[in-house]
């Protein structure tokens, strides 16, 4: 009987409604068969008298559901245009859907999760659209292509913008899909002009009118937000032509990514001549290497000079532990700039007889009221609107044609001097790291030290930013693959670090990956449900809360500004820091049901702490160990 | 100082942002500056059990870390300025922007001198980095590490 069903299943997909009369059936059958062999449960000797047994009538009356009507063949919905979305969807390659659930995608979410199996994309439960960009802005940092973000209407989307913001800002780019319901329960989540709340830092977005137009336009979005520079780019999907029949077929659209912009030949060639020429040329990187295909351009670029690279913060552009990696000797006369980050990125100040270069593709990212990329390295002599990775391979050929013998000779003293000065920095670097390594709060650079042996011979990534932790993984850590430095949030918004690993912990699962993020405590509270999205869907990831009980920065700004107005000196905690109470971070990770220890007072115990952490992790599941830390 | 929890506020940049200064212009381990033990005898008799309190009101510990040993800023673990170059460069120091001066009018000379008193009395917390195995083994990595590499074409 079980064969007979399963090939008839296998030969003639059940439909809706198709299911729905088979159960109505088999209800009634069942309902029958139950009363004719006169099944009854067995009267307890303690129980009060039963009631008499319903009769057959009795029970046909009250589990057999009446035959379909026209109103029930008028409400259900055959092929419906959600599910033709949802082939779409697929055919981009989108693995991912990370969505806080909202009744405007209600269409959408049935077809992902039922016509599409929950596969390609699995559908990924967030508890805050901020977490679902968030995750997908870490995401698509490790797989190199983006994530879709499904978003509730206005408030869905308004809820995620500073996400956005932070992924625009950082050039990364996210699938954005929002859902839009004129028919809705909720008038205030709709909108004329839905994407007009984050049109200033998405690069592209559109809203089809027809299902036939949704394919051409999810092409679009995924083409614009993954060509440099990579943004997020916001499809408006109509709740009607999710839900409504497709009238025919529409098709998959053709997905053929463009090439990406690299610089014109004549000023590759100009650039290459610079470089050549210059006595002690910089090379500083901001959002340069995409993928690790930029970092090795990088490498051979550099090594062919002999010229010393400034990798910045903003991610890994650079080998840590390269030779050339630093600043170099003495002060440059003629600064490369590729993809400055803004403020966050590699600075040069410009000064008599140093020149700047700067390959850009910012300047394709125009935004008519941000002003992001303004706080670069400055005016450059030459600016190249370009993107750098995509230009590297034709800059490095154009230089080694130019090296001479006479300059060769030059370029390895240069990079012996360099090497020399990096060798030191680094030994400074570790020395350095001894400073307050018994000191309860535990130090920044003891965490990370005690980190480096139990993940230097696994697979690793660390995901978080290193600004607000003195830099200790990248002045400890080998750092050379690109997904070993993740960079930071793009945008300044505090709140990423959680969620954004939490994506890039699940890209990196795929590759039996460990993922490490060290999470300030005032970052962990914008968006702690993350913890439980990592805990339901099985995402390693170790995190480990830098836990200083305060937004320290403006801890220490404020001192200042008290300080410049000479009162009120005692006063910098108030409104600054996170005590009174602690926050107990540990319990707050178990209450996800997410492993946790902490917090660790006693640095002795932090090492055990961070093995036991590990440990979990390799094993397949997330943990949290809260270290209560030294400010810096 | 080295044991126990801080559970306070924090706030820090004073102390934290003049030892910083200090150690960018070099002033404080400069000529003249001498260990804490050798004092001026007219120095202030200092309370270092109200020190502490006055280094975590402070927020000192922001830029130096609470044993005087961490952060952005200088180390203040030993001290290495007597306490009338102490007081007087929390009074006027170098680079106010990174290390905000701390007036008369609102923190006496006697406050200071309590602080002076509490970073004297901190043991220190910086073994050498050779006596730190994890520490060690990563000194080790970087020497160990390939010489530049020449370029291959």
């Amino acid at each position: 009987m079980k064969k007979k069903i399963s090939a008839t299943a296998k030969t003639a997909p059940v439909t809706r409604r198709g299911f729905l009369k088979g159960a109505a059936a088999g209800a009634a059958a069942g309902a029958a068969t139950l009363a004719d062999r006169g099944v009854q449960a067995e009267p307890s000797p303690a129980a009060p008298p039963a009631a008499p047994p319903p009769t057959r009538t009795q029970l046909a009356r009250e589990t057999a559901l009446p035959p379909p009507t026209r109103a029930v063949d008028a409400y259900l919905v055959e092929r419906p245009g959600s599910d033709h979305m949802t082939d779409v969807l697929r055919a981009l390659d989108i693995e991912y859907c990370a969505s806080n659930c909202g009744s405007s995608f209600e269409g959408l979410q049935e077809s992902i999760v039922n016509h599409g199996g929950n596969r390609r994309p699995e559908f990924l439960t967030c508890l805050h659209e901020e977490t679902a960009v968030g995750m997908a802005h870490g995401y698509a940092k490790v797989a190199g292509k983006p994530m879709m973000a499904l978003l509730h209407g206005t408030v869905g989307i308004q809820h995620a913008s500073m996400a956005i913001y932070n992924a625009y800002c950082d050039r990364v780019p996210v699938y954005l899909v929002a859902g839009l319901d004129y028919d809705g329960p909720v008038a205030a989540h709709n909108a004329t002009d839905l994407a007009a709340l984050v049109r200033e830092f998405v690069k592209w977005d559109g809203q089809p009118a027809s299902l036939g137009e949704f394919g051409p336009s999810a092409v679009r979005a995924y083409h614009v937000a993954t060509t440099p520079p990579m943004a997020p780019a916001l499809l408006v999907v109509d709740a009607k032509l999710q839900k409504d029949p497709a009238d025919g077929d529409p098709g998959l659209p053709p997905v053929s990514p463009p090439r990406f912009p690299s610089a014109d030949a004549g000023s590759v060639r100009e650039i290459a001549r610079m470089l050549v020429e210059a006595d002690s040329p910089l090379i500083t990187a901001g959002l340069a290497a995409r993928t690790q295909a930029g970092i090795d351009l990088l490498v051979e670029l550099a090594e062919l000079l002999q010229a010393p690279v400034d990798g910045g913060g903003a991610r890994l552009n650079f080998p840590s532990r390269h030779p050339l990696a630093g600043n170099g000797t003495g002060r440059p006369d003629l600064v490369l700039n590729l993809e400055p980050a803004g403020r966050g990125g590699p600075r040069v100040p410009a000064g008599p007889g140093m020149r700047t270069i700067t390959i850009s593709s910012a300047e394709f990212l125009v935004s008519r009221n941000f002003s992001i990329y303004e706080a670069g390295p400055g005016a450059a002599d030459l600016l190249v609107a370009a993107d750098a990775q995509a230009t590297l391979p034709a800059l490095i050929e154009e230089v080694r044609k130019l090296v001479t013998a006479d300059r060769r000779r030059l370029f390895e003293e240069r990079g012996a001097a360099t090497a020399a000065a990096h060798a030191e920095r680094r030994r400074r670097d570790v020395r350095s790291a001894r400073h307050g390594w018994d000191a309860s709060p535990v130090s920044l650079a003891r965490i990370a030290a005690e980190l480096w042996p139990l993940i230097k011979d696994e697979d690793w990534s660390f995901s978080s930013p290193q600004g607000f932790i003195g830099g200790w993984p990248g002045r400890l850590w080998d750092m050379k693959r690109s997904y070993h430095a993740l960079g930071a949030q793009g945008g300044g918004g505090i709140g990423y670090s959680l969620p954004a690993s939490v994506g890039a912990a699940l890209a990196n699962r795929g590759h039996g990956r460990i993922t490490v993020n060290i999470n300030g405590d005032g970052d962990l509270n914008y968006a702690p449900g993350a913890l439980w999205t990592a805990v339901h869907h099985r995402i390693p990831l170790l995190t480990v809360v830098h836990n200083n009980r305060a937004y320290h920065q403006e801890v220490m700004y404020l001192q200042q500004q008290a300080a410049a107005r000479n009162r009120g000196v005692d006063r910098a905690a108030i409104g600054t820091t996170i005590t009174d109470p602690n926050i107990d971070y540990a319990q707050m990770a178990k209450a996800y049901g997410m492993y946790a220890e902490g917090p660790i007072e006693r640095p002795a115990d932090l090492a055990p702490a961070l093995r036991r952490g590990v440990e979990r992790v390799k094993a397949g599941e997330p943990a949290l160990i809260d270290v209560v830390s030294q400010p810096r | 100082m080295t044991t126990g929890t801080r559970d306070r506020p924090h706030v820090a940049a004073g102390l934290a942002g003049l030892l910083l200064a200090a150690a960018a212009t070099g002033s404080v381990t400069g000529p003249g500056a001498t260990a804490a033990g050798a004092q001026d005898p007219a120095a202030l008799e200092g309370d270092a059990a109200n020190g502490e309190r006055l280094f975590t009101d402070y927020t000192c510990y922001g830029c130096h870390g609470y044993t005087g040993e961490t952060g952005r800023g200088p180390r203040l673990n030993p001290p290495r300025l007597r306490q009338a170059q102490f007081i007087a460069y929390l009074r006027n120091p170098p680079n106010p922007r990174q290390m905000p001066p701390y007036r008369q009018d609102d923190v006496s000379d006697q406050k200071l001198a309590d602080i002076y008193a509490y970073l004297v009395s901190l043991p220190s917390a910086s073994p050498e980095a050779e006596d730190i195995p994890v520490l060690r083994d990563i000194l080790q990595e970087a020497e160990g590490s390939a010489p530049l590499p020449a370029d291959p074409r």
